[in-house]
């Protein structure tokens, strides 16, 4: 009984949780509108989120079209109005029943996922100081 | 008028605390006034938080206050009312308690440095200064706080203070042992220290997704001149002198505290126990509310209940003091409830702008019960 | 510290602590779930009050909590 309850608990909180080589599910992918051959980084952000608003700007310096950002506001009036006061360049998708962030399940927000062929290379959870720098070393690195 | 006065600026001990991270500045104008016309207070500050990326955030207070007013000391009333009619008193009716009037400007500036790590622990040190015409205060503080888990649902937390006093006793009597020294600069005739450390361990853990509570211990350590030179006790009924409280304080304690969000409203709870050497405890009982009437306006109102037993080295009877050194006779020793009652407003005008005002009426079972309002504006860029 | 140890066994086996997840902190990072009052100054100037006018001083505010966003 004690095995089997810790078990489910164990599973219950990684199994569902990508980590580095996993796949991203197909339907995940199509949603996303990720294309083959790219590399793409995906940005979970909330407009709660104080590190978010701190990162988004100089995220929004980068090359636009390999960044998809995910705004898992609850309420997607808020984030939009967010994303509106930022003045984001990026493509933004609105997860606001949560069910893209929960197939992910990152430890922390904000949080960073690289993604190439469908396929997580590398993944960041939490504010990160100088984020443009670390997203393009860590692109160079994948290429 | 340092320690007893109510004074704004003299730094409370804990310092350091986790920093909101935020860019803004506050202009606050605050107002207390005691029962009586004991003591008034004015108080503006100003307080800009500044943050530097994702991982450091500074922030700056100043505040400056001038108080007036009178505070009540057994005194030799057929000598005028000063706190220095000390001495023996040929006729005991002549002592009394009595209002002693002062006017003091203070300031006060603190600096606080918040570092995130890569693991986003937060460390901040703290450092405050607190001056007036007889009191000089430094305060160091350092708080740590380090995230348990990989969710940040539940954090530890350490804040230790070190503070350090000097308190420049002004005038000379008969009956003060520290008349000898003087200070030809501030024209003092003596000077005085104490000191204070201070260590707390916390304890933070998320409930749910609307709720979470704190535990907390602390120790604390205080020595040096501890007394207020502006009170007397009086002896053997017709005696009266300095008071003189133990050179030495230890205490410790707990706290326990509790928040719920019920959607619009949210509610947090706490108890506080405390306990010290000089035979002192107390309970304090908290509860305070936030009701969110829309995204703009927010309703605050609270209560808080304290208790406390009377010191070792207390009594208000002044022929109750015969051949004891330690005596005070200072109300702050004496065992007393008190009751705070608060309401609290707070308007989001725009991104950028916003409103707050507060009034609280405190009232204790000795004869003392205050108001005090307090207005901001706060600026986010 | 065995308060502490305490509440943290009695948080973990009575089992009604939640590992709330990262995208479910929208409650915890609201301005009125943080330690102290709406604004800091506000919570100084109370403490201080209480400090001149009471016997007994120690004890703070606690850091967590919030939406671990920082």
């Amino acid at each position: 009984m004690l095995k089997k309850f810790l078990l489910t608990l164990l599973l219950s909180s990684y199994i569902f949780a990508y980590n580095v080589g996993d796949s991203v599910d197909s339907t995940l992918v199509k949603k996303l509108s990720l294309e083959n051959n790219k590399v793409y980084v995906l940005n979970f952000f909330a407009s709660w989120c104080r590190s978010c608003k701190q990162e988004l700007p100089i995220i929004n310096t980068l090359n636009k079209n390999n960044i998809v950002g995910i705004n898992i506001d609850k309420d997607s009036s808020k984030g939009k109005q967010f994303v509106k006061s930022l003045n984001l360049k990026f493509r933004v998708v609105y997860d606001s029943d949560n069910s893209i962030v929960k197939q992910f399940s990152p430890v922390g927000v904000p949080a960073l996922y690289f993604i190439k062929n469908g396929k997580i290379i590398a993944q960041k959870f939490g504010a990160v100081h100088q984020v443009d720098e670390y997203i393009m070393t860590t692109l160079k690195e994948i290429k | 008028m340092q320690l007893n006065k109510l004074s704004i600026v003299a730094s409370t001990i804990l310092l350091a605390h986790q920093a909101y991270a935020e860019d803004f500045v506050r202009v606050q104008y605050l107002q207390y006034n005691e029962n009586d016309n004991r003591v008034d207070v004015i108080a503006p500050s100003l307080e800009v938080n500044k943050d530097f990326g994702t991982d450091y955030t500074l922030n700056v207070k100043l505040v400056g206050d001038t108080v007036s007013g009178a505070s009540p000391t057994y005194i030799d009333t057929s000598s005028g009312a000063s706190a220095y009619n000390r001495g023996v008193v040929s006729n005991p009716e002549n002592i009394n308690k009595q209002n002693i009037d002062f006017e003091e400007d203070r300031a006060f500036a603190s600096v606080g440095l918040t570092t995130r790590f890569e693991n986003r622990d937060e460390l901040t040190l703290s450092y405050s200064k607190s001056y007036e015409s007889d009191y000089d205060s430094n305060t160091f503080s350092l708080n740590y706080l380090m995230w348990v888990d990989e969710s940040k649902n539940r954090s530890f937390d350490i804040t230790t203070t070190y503070q350090d006093n000097t308190i420049l006793i002004k005038e000379c009597d008969p009956f003060n042992y520290a008349c000898s020294k003087s200070d030809a600069i501030s024209g003092a005739s003596s000077e005085q220290d104490s000191s204070l450390g201070h260590v707390q361990l916390g304890l933070t853990q998320i409930i749910d997704e609307s709720s979470l509570a704190k535990v907390s211990i602390f120790y604390a350590t205080e020595e040096g001149y501890l007394s207020n030179q502006y009170y007397n006790i009086v002896r053997n009924g017709n005696i009266v002198e300095a008071e003189q409280k133990p050179d030495e304080r230890s205490s410790y304690g707990f706290g326990l505290k509790y928040f719920k969000n019920f959607g619009d409203l949210t509610t947090k709870l706490g108890y506080g126990y405390y306990s010290d050497d000089w035979e002192m405890d107390a309970h304090t009982l908290t509860i305070d509310n936030y009701y969110e009437v829309n995204t703009a306006l927010t309703l605050g109102f609270g209560l808080r209940y304290y208790t406390q037993s009377e010191a070792e080295f207390y009594s208000n009877n002044p022929n109750f003091f015969t051949t004891q050194t330690i005596a005070s006779m200072d109300d702050k020793m004496s065992d007393f409830d008190a009751m705070t009652y608060k309401l609290s407003f707070a308007y989001i005008q725009n991104e950028k702008l916003s409103y707050d005002l507060g009034i609280n009426y405190y009232d204790q079972s000795t004869d003392l019960s205050a108001t005090y309002f307090s207005a901001g504006v706060k600026y986010k860029f | 510290m065995k308060y502490i140890i305490a509440t943290v066994m009695l948080f973990t086996l009575s089992g009604c602590v939640k590992d709330v997840s990262p995208w479910q902190k929208d409650i915890h990072a609201k301005a009125v779930m943080q330690e102290g009052d709406m604004n800091g100054l506000n919570q100084r100037f109370e403490e201080h009050i209480y400090f001149s006018k009471e016997g007994t001083k120690g004890g703070g505010s606690v850091s967590g909590g919030g939406c671990g966003c920082n």
